[in-house]
């Protein structure tokens, strides 16, 4: 066994290789060539009885026959043995040096110069000859090599996986050594993993198994242990220092094998085993190390890359499980979703999910996938009472994971599930947000998992999720529940009943379906027999929406009660949205319908215009009365409008959604529904159907839409009534709702005149009399057959003697008289009856006395009563 | 009910009387819209006034008048009363027939003497 050292060491080893194969050969060339000599001397002298000059030259050409075979030892020693023998024995018998005399000496050194020149010029040549040779096959190695580690570098840098890395390093390093195969293992705990190697047989001399401790005597687990290069030269050598390795293969004379370290420690060895001994050569040596460290780049480069894309995968996974959740708004949509998704996305073989009951007492199986429904049983009902995995991972709200089943209790209902399906890991997690925990999400294995810290934290962020998507599901629902619960709290159970009116109302949710919207309508009658219509749209969605709206109708309710004026109303909602805290943006049509008069005044704040039909089914919008939407600036006076609303006109009453699609303009939508009640001659429940369906032809329905349509029809024949404050303002109502009543019974205008007057006559002693509280009221009541129109006055006040600057009283009940054809004062405990009688045909009134004439008793008594 | 809508007096509600001096002797008094309870008293006011200030003669018109109650009814007789001492005369100018008839069913119309204009009215005074 060698190692690194030091330099003379090296040189010395250098040497040693430089000879050592070659030694033995020498030395028998080297003898050879002696031989060779000795018997060329010994041949010319027993055989051919040669001159000395001719043997010299014999010996001569036998040196450079043994320089030939034997190189330059061989020469030498050919020299050596034949001239030395020359010397001495070339007198017979006489072994004493030939020299007698000079010219013998001469030949003998002639003879010896011209062998050493044979030599000496042999040598040269073969020396060159082998130099040349050796530096050609040297530089070929050389290339090789160059190749083999550019393709060595060429493969790590394409190896995208550690596996690849491992498989360049272990076939790619030996080729570029010329080793018969190699290995490449990785440090785990205390064991050597080889993740790749060549062929067997070489592969087990430094790596004798493919997953080995640590401590195992062979060169790549002492590489990787002790954190250097390690290398053995021969058979022996390997025998010697890794027993455990050698025994298993006798074709291995060396074998080197060098560490692969990450910043600074190693992660594990890499092993090459070469056939022939002394294959360890330096350059060998600092390729394998070479390799070790590129290996371990690359080895890191192919581990974060697959971070990356592990990182990615999952997070694709996830993305697209999120997108699918988003989409999911109840928690059974949400159960299917886990269900679908789980094992693609959790990378599981099987998925259950379970929801807490109603009861709240069990968690109840909502769906599973990759398991068999039968497996399933002990699970589909599991009391909170009993104990086990999944009530535990509810009831705690945190998560447990099973490498092994071991740790289930053995009563454990899920033991039995996931045994009878062949699930030996499993994971359990809380399905929930911040503490609202809604079930529990169950992944099952059928290979063992070592579920590790990195596949606990995908499988807990998979199971967060889902978690919040049931968390938001459930939630909305519930929100939405008691968005819906307000809404319908808000909008009328019924409209109002008024004869001479027929309303018809719509909602319509948003096309979704689940989102409740802030829109609403309303219609009341007043406590003057007036009826408010109001349409409104509170921005926002759900709860707070439909809480606010809740909130603009009660108040525009009260406010109506308390203002006539529907542009003080308007005033007062503003000034209360403006209070609000995060004043919504809200926007309403609020239209005030006086039907006896056929007059409606309406104020539309920042809403769209109401659209008016007319008695001849010609659509117009309401353009007046326009105001900013409520609460953006609750000082601007409030302009009202007024229109004239026909027997047989329609108002139309709507929130933005009717004309607003995402396809088309405002203006477009506001056409469209203009024309569509122009082309339908209908009552409100065929109009409103007829505009909604024109409306969405061909488009979904994206916003919720509120309608509400009145429609002024011909009063009933033969009944009025009217029940109006007592004061100059209900007055004026009444002259008007009846002349309205009147002329729409066909009486002429004398009559109408009379009438009126007479019912104005009767009312206004009933204002007078209306003492005390402001809220006293007078009622005029209406009865016609045809001929007869028959009026009744009653107020809540006594019927007294006409006060005041007395001669202008009591005027009022001769001009009754004088205009009805019949006049009773009727006293009653509540009040004081009027009734009044007249024919509907004109007449010339046959004059009654009011007066005696002109002189002094102009005060006019009670006359009748 | 509302102290806002009977301060908010509408054009086809508002009742004015004009005052029109002939004369020293003579005044008109022009009604105009719906000369009710509710106008009475400046009806009263302007026709107390012009007598108190020696007018003679008074005339009323209620040419462009369209609805007269008893209250209006009242204060001109009253305005009768205090002319008939001094032997003034209150004519009334009348030309609508269902306001005629108010006179004529309160047998008014013999207290008062009735025109059909204005210019009649002051021709015989």
């Amino acid at each position: 066994m060698s190692s690194q050292g030091h330099p003379a060491r090296e040189r010395l080893e250098r040497l040693e290789r430089r000879l050592g194969p070659r030694t033995r050969g020498r030395l028998v060339a080297t003898a050879l060539g002696a031989a060779l000599g000795l018997a060329g001397v010994l041949l010319g002298i027993a055989l051919l009885d040669l001159t000395s000059a001719a043997s010299y030259a014999q010996l001569v050409g036998a040196v450079a026959l043994a320089m030939l075979l034997g190189g330059r030892p061989a020469g030498v020693a050919a020299i050596v043995v034949s001239w030395g023998f020359g010397a001495f024995v070339l007198e017979q018998s006489r072994w004493q040096p030939v020299f007698d005399n000079r010219d013998e000496f001469l030949r003998w050194a002639t003879s010896l110069a011209a062998a050493v020149v044979v030599v000496a010029v042999g040598w040269a040549m073969r020396r060159g000859h082998e130099r040349a040779a050796v530096a050609a096959v040297e530089a070929e190695r050389s290339r090789r090599r160059l190749e083999a580690i550019q393709e060595l570098t060429a493969s790590l840098s394409a190896a995208v996986r550690p596996s690849d890395v491992a498989d360049a390093l272990a076939r790619g390093v030996a080729e570029a050594l010329g080793a018969q195969g190699g290995a490449f293992g990785l440090v785990e705990g205390d064991e050597l993993v080889v993740v790749e190697a060549g062929p067997d047989a070489p592969r087990r001399a430094v790596a004798p198994s493919t997953k080995m401790p640590l401590s195992v005597r062979a060169p790549i687990a002492a590489a990787a242990r002790e954190g250097r290069s390690v290398w053995v030269e021969t058979h022996a050598e390997l025998v010697r220092g890794f027993p455990d390795a050698a025994r298993l293969t006798r074709a291995v004379s060396s074998a080197l094998a060098v560490p692969v370290r990450r910043g600074g420690s190693v992660i594990g060895a890499m092993a090459f085993a070469f056939a022939e001994p002394g294959a360890v050569t330096l350059e060998r040596r600092a390729v394998a190390t070479l390799a070790a460290e590129l290996g371990a780049q690359a080895l890191e480069r192919a581990r974060l890359y697959e971070l990356e894309r592990l990182e990615a995968e999952r997070t694709g996974r996830l993305q697209s499980l999120t997108a699918a959740l988003a989409e999911s708004l109840v928690p059974a949509d949400v159960a299917a979703i886990v269900r679908e998704h789980g094992i693609g996305t959790a990378g599981a073989d099987a998925v259950a999910i379970h929801l807490v009951s109603d009861g709240g007492d069990a968690l109840e199986l909502e769906g599973a996938s990759g398991m068999d429904t039968s497996s399933l049983e002990t699970v589909r009902w599991l009391s909170l009472e009993r104990d086990g995995a999944l009530v535990s991972a509810y009831a705690r709200g945190r998560a447990s994971f099973h490498p092994s089943l071991e740790a289930l209790q053995g009563d454990d209902p899920l033991l039995d599930a996931l045994e009878g399906d062949g699930i030996v890991s499993a994971a359990v997690f809380p399905l929930g947000a911040s503490r609202r925990v809604h079930g529990v999400l169950l992944l099952g294995w059928r290979t063992a998992q070592p579920l590790e810290p990195h596949e606990r934290a995908f499988a807990g962020t998979f199971a967060s999720q889902c978690g919040q998507a049931l968390d938001r599901a459930i939630r909305y629902e519930s929100e939405r529940t008691i968005a819906e619960t307000l809404q319908q709290s808000v909008l009328p159970e019924a409209l109002p009943e008024v004869d001479g009116v027929t309303f018809a109302a719509r909602y319509l949710p948003g096309a979704s379906g689940v989102d409740v919207g802030g829109d609403w309508y309303d219609a009341f009658t007043l406590s003057d027999g007036r009826i408010g219509l109001v349409v409104g749209d509170v921005v926002g969605k759900g709860v707070r929406a439909a809480a606010t709206m809740g909130q603009l109708r009660n108040s525009l309710r009260a406010f109506a009660s308390e203002h006539a004026d529907p542009g003080d109303v308007v005033l007062r909602l503003s000034h209360m949205v403006d209070g609000l805290p995060e004043a919504p943006f809200a926007t309403l049509a609020y239209l005030v319908l006086d039907v006896p008069t056929r007059t409606c005044r309406y104020v539309v704040a920042g809403h769209p215009p109401p659209l008016l039909v007319d008695a001849s089914g010609n659509p117009s919008y309401l353009e007046g009365g326009r105001t900013l939407p409520l609460g953006v600036d609750a000082d601007v006076p409030v302009e009202v409008a007024e229109a004239l609303l026909e027997v047989g006109a329609t108002v139309v009453l709507y929130t933005d959604g009717l004309v607003e699609r995402r396809d088309a303009t405002l203006d477009d939508g506001l056409e469209r529904v203009r024309a569509s009640a122009a082309s339908v001659d209908a009552g409100p429940d065929t109009l409103i159907d007829h505009i909604l369906r024109d409306a969405f032809a061909g488009a979904e329905r994206e916003d919720d839409v509120a309608m509400l349509v009145a429609r002024l029809e011909p009063l009933a024949l033969g009944v009025f009534d009217l029940t109006l404050p007592a004061d100059r303002a209900g007055l004026r109502r009444m002259r008007e709702a009846l002349d309205t009543w009147l002329t729409e019974l066909g009486a002429e205008a004398d009559v109408r005149h009379d009438v009126v007057l007479a019912a104005w006559e009767a009312c206004a002693n009933a204002v007078e009399h209306a003492q005390g509280p402001a809220s006293a009221t007078f009622r005029l009541q209406g009865a016609h057959d045809g001929a007869v129109v028959r009026l009744e006055v009653a107020d809540t006040g006594r019927w007294r003697a006409p006060g005041g600057p007395g001669e202008e009283r009591g005027l009022g009940l001769p001009l009754m008289r004088g205009l009805m054809d019949r006049v009773d004062v009727v006293h009653a405990a509540s009040g004081t009856v009027v009734l009044l009688e007249r024919r509907l045909t004109p007449r010339h009134a046959v004059g009654v006395a009011a007066t005696a004439g002109v002189s002094g008793d102009l005060a006019p008594g009670r006359r009748g009563a | 009910m509302t102290a806002e809508m009977d301060d908010r007096p509408t054009t086809h509600e508002r009742t004015a009387v004009d005052v029109i001096r002939q004369s020293p002797d003579v005044a008109v008094l022009v009604l105009h819209g719906q000369a009710d309870l509710h106008s009475a008293p400046e009806l009263r006011e302007q026709l107390h006034g012009v007598i108190d200030e020696g007018a003679f003669h008074v005339v009323v018109d209620l040419t462009d008048a369209s609805f007269v109650d008893s209250m209006t009814l009242g204060v001109l007789l009253g305005g009768v009363k205090r002319l008939r001492p001094q032997g003034g005369q209150l004519r009334v100018v009348v030309d609508k027939p269902g306001l005629r008839r108010i006179f004529e069913v309160t047998l008014l119309d013999r207290v008062f003497s009735l025109y059909d204009t204005r210019s009649e009215a002051l021709e015989r005074l």
